[in-house]
């Protein structure tokens, strides 16, 4: 049984008025335990609309979100622990934080769950620690960190929360490379180490294909395309045609293609790259 | 002698600490650098590296510590030419929304020639004629928080543009952008770079955005680490990695490659230019073949 | 929810009333105010009404938006007009008796100040529905310029009002983002006492005014980088002149003025 799962999921807003829009179209989605899975769709594809219907926050107009088997909708309490399970972090999540120190602000998820304090500390350091937030930092206030660590603090927030399924909505939206690069490996680390569920929305391309198992494409409220990463990276074009990049290491072979080479376009990885085109050369004669 | 319009002399600077705290580390340290008129220059640097500082210290919003900033000649501590100087130098900031004052786009653009008192009818010329430039004209009456991101940036570089100067520094632009904004911002200066002759200084984290400058500084803990051309500085992997930054994909790859054995030219910096060189490549071989 | 939440709605046009100087539409709707409260008896509210009628159908809005700015006021006016029934006890008694005795007068007078209610209202409505707030900022900065004789700085007042125009609605959407953060990591915004309410907000108020904050600061930069040194040696884009269309609505709301003047004298005072 799927960990996480939608049934013709739609939502509208705005009915009965000029402005109404429809935000999802009869989405289906299935997420089993233990994945990590890319969602890619650029601003306004309805991603950040969907994973706000996976904690509850938003209800469906039509169609419901079953977790663990349960409709999430189904009764207040299953309502209430859906926030829990499915931990949602937004874009820029650092703009959340308001307590006065760090530990209460990660603590905040905790309590409201209502645990003791003990279970609560035991959370705080778990996630902090996750996210490689030094006890050192428990009593600064989150505002005397600079945008990196406040991010990290930002998702420690939502991780002690221990939920089920993590969403994170652009995690490493407006930082550099070494913040991005940082962001990712911490993410992989908590997955390696829980075996936890992560879902990563993202229109960075580049992110995804290197960490993704599995990779879904939105594009006007609809999942239009899905699979493993070389499944959706082989139709590259299509990529194209819904609004997204993709990576550079994948427009390399595109180009070539382009040329009238025979190449593979499911290529998104440095390593795939290389061992294709060592392969090619040898093929073709050229001494490597 | 060349034409130097931003010329930063020895130049260092630290912000305040709070009262009674020690006192902050130098933030830019001892910078030496002039920008051509009508140049294209990219610095690249992780956050902190005090990249963005620089951006403040070209047009008299902060002051040196030591050393000094010469716009076209002024000296930026001088509070008599500040007017001059930043309609000589236009700043645009990384979060568009925090930089469009009005509530009508050709209203934002205006807010800059109505400071500096210019006439009605030329205020509108040159609105018009920003908002061209920028690709925003259809838009001059919409509300700046109806536009996407990149038009709200484009709106933002426009209000510049409107003052007429003949530099524009940019900090971060694209930071907060969606690939489809970034994109559009990126090709704007680049098209008032070569359509109008205009010197750019664009300040990033993004590398891919520095292989088309002329020119690519790097920044590192306040000073200038490298400085050269894209081919140049993009050599230096090492270098680059322990300022915190990294060569853009296609380099990265290439550079793989060509510690796999693969003989390929030096300097490939983009997905085309590698395309292209393993197409060399492999042509040769089937060409040889037949 | 929040966002529906609109301020100075404003429905572009370009019909008569849109395209009046704004300044004189301020001026206008502030005279017709004044004049309601003027109008002695049901003449000359009837002159008010029709002048107020005309204004709508030049502006081409519909009369149903319109009325749905009265929605607000419904309460208003039935506790007036029940007040007035009950507190005149003159003319003749409809029914009921002593102090609960309704009588035509009060009915009357209850018309009357719904009437009044009603027009004032209206007309504000009228002056937003058809002035962006941005002209509106505009024609108070230039109508009320004479004042900084007397050292009060319209213009920084007028400068204030544009920022908050502009940065409102992108404050009511962060106020969305916060709570759905917030509420992800389990906080109860809408249940629970008013001081469990007040305390819950905080998680919600701390970071806005924290990003308020922020933005306060890079948009000085930016309006800095942009040459901003207060009023002083400013020019506008936009030129305000009267036109013939001005002239022409001018000279109605005279006629109007006399018409309320000549129907108070001649015909008996309700009030």
């Amino acid at each position: 049984m799927p960990i996480l799962e939608t049934r013709k999921l739609s939502y509208v807003y705005g009915e009965n008025t000029p402005f109404r829009v429809q935000a999802l179209h009869d989405v289906d989605l299935s997420i089993e335990k233990g994945e990590l899975v890319g969602v890619i769709g650029h601003t306004g594809s309805g991603k950040s609309t969907l994973m706000q219907h996976l904690n509850g926050l938003v209800k469906p107009t039509s169609g419901e979100v079953l977790l663990n088997g349960e409709n999430i909708h189904a009764s207040k309490p299953a309502t209430h622990n859906a926030r829990f399970c499915v931990g949602l972090c937004f874009q820029y999540p650092e703009y959340q934080l308001f307590e006065s120190t760090v530990y209460k602000d990660i603590a905040f998820g905790p309590r409201n769950m209502g645990l003791d304090k003990a279970q609560v500390d035991a959370r705080v350091r778990r996630a902090a620690s996750f996210l490689h937030i030094a006890d050192a930092w428990f009593d600064k206030s989150p505002f005397d960190l600079s945008g990196g660590e406040k991010r990290r603090v930002a998702i420690a927030g939502v991780l002690a929360m221990e939920p089920e399924v993590l969403i994170l909505d652009e995690p490493t939206a407006g930082l550099d490379p070494r913040g991005r690069a940082q962001i990712m490996s911490l993410i992989e680390n908590y997955r390696a180490s829980t075996g936890g569920t992560v879902i990563i929305v993202s229109h960075s391309m580049d992110d995804i294909a290197e960490t993704a198992s599995r990779v879904l494409v939105m594009d006007n409220g609809s999942i239009v395309l899905g699979g493993t990463v070389e499944e959706v990276f082989r139709d590259a074009p299509a990529l194209v045609r819904h609004g997204l990049d993709v990576p550079q290491t994948t427009r390399v072979f595109l180009e070539l293609r382009a040329h009238g080479v025979d190449v593979p376009t499911d290529i998104y990885t440095e390593e795939k790259a290389r061992r294709t085109v060592l392969r090619l050369l040898r093929e073709r004669g050229v001494p490597v | 002698m060349q034409d130097v319009i931003l010329d930063f002399q020895d130049v260092s600077y630290r912000y305040a600490a709070d009262e009674g705290e020690t006192p902050l580390p130098l933030c830019v340290r001892h910078v030496n650098l002039q920008i051509e008129r009508g140049s294209f220059t990219a610095i690249l640097g992780h956050n902190g590296s005090g990249k963005s500082t620089l951006a403040k210290l070209s047009n008299s919003i902060l002051i040196p510590e030591s050393g000094r900033v010469l716009v076209n000649g002024m000296d930026t501590s001088d509070e008599d030419l500040a007017y001059d100087i930043r309609r000589t130098v236009g700043v645009v900031f990384q979060n568009p929304d925090n930089q469009i004052v009005a509530s009508i786009v050709e209203e934002d653009v205006a807010f800059g020639p109505e400071n500096l008192g210019v006439e009605p009818a030329e205020i509108r010329r040159r609105v018009d004629d920003a908002l061209k430039a920028v690709g925003m004209y259809e838009y001059r009456g919409h509300e700046p928080h109806k536009l996407s991101g990149g038009q709200k940036q484009r709106v933002a570089i426009a209000g510049m543009i409107a003052m007429l100067p003949e530099a524009l520094v940019l900090d971060e632009p694209t930071a907060m952008l969606d690939p489809q904004g970034r994109k559009e911002v990126l090709e704007t200066i680049h098209r008032l770079h070569r359509e109008r002759g205009m010197t750019v200084v664009l300040i990033t984290h993004f590398m891919e955005e520095a292989v088309d400058a002329d020119r690519v500084l790097v920044m590192d803990d306040g000073s200038i680490l490298l400085d050269g051309t894209p081919d140049t500085v993009f050599a230096e992997a090492e270098t680059l990695r322990n300022a915190g930054l990294e060569l853009p994909r296609a380099a990265k790859l290439a550079t793989a490659l060509r510690s796999d054995g693969v003989p390929l030219p030096p300097h490939i910096l983009t997905s085309t230019a590698l395309a292209d060189a393993l197409y060399q490549l492999l042509g040769e071989q089937t060409h040889a073949d037949s | 929810m929040i966002r529906d939440i609109t301020i100075g709605q404003y429905f572009p046009g370009k019909s008569f009333v849109h395209r009046l100087d704004p300044r004189l539409k301020l001026v206008l709707t502030f005279v017709y105010i004044v004049s309601i409260f003027f109008c002695k008896n049901f003449a000359s509210l009837g002159v008010c009404v029709g002048y107020l009628l005309v204004a709508v159908a030049l502006s081409r809005l519909s009369p149903k938006l319109l009325a749905k700015s009265l929605k607000p006021i419904v309460i208003l006016v039935l506790l007036t007009s029940v007040l007035q029934i009950f507190y005149n006890d003159d003319g003749a008694v409809l029914f009921g008796k002593g102090w609960y005795a309704v009588t035509t007068d009060g009915v009357w007078m209850a018309v009357f100040t719904t009437v009044r209610i009603i027009s004032l209202v209206l007309a504000s409505s009228l002056l937003t529905y058809t002035t962006s707030p941005t002209l509106l900022t505009d024609a108070i900065e230039r109508l009320f310029s004479p004042l900084k004789k007397l050292h009060v700085n319209v213009h920084s007042i007028a400068m204030m009002m544009t920022i908050a125009l502009r940065f409102i609605p992108l404050l009511i959407d962060e106020v969305d983002k916060i709570m759905s953060a917030q509420k992800a990591r389990g906080a109860q915004l809408d249940s629970g006492g008013l001081l469990k309410r007040g305390q819950a907000l905080i998680p919600v108020f701390v970071p806005l005014f924290v990003n308020a904050i922020t933005r306060a600061y890079d948009l000085a930069f930016a309006m800095e980088c942009r040459c901003y040194r207060g009023g002083e040696g400013r020019t506008r884009l936009r030129v305000m002149r009267l036109s013939l269309r001005d002239g022409a609505a001018m000279a109605v709301t005279v006629l109007c003025l006399a018409g309320i003047g000549v129907a108070n004298a001649m015909l008996t005072p309700l009030i």
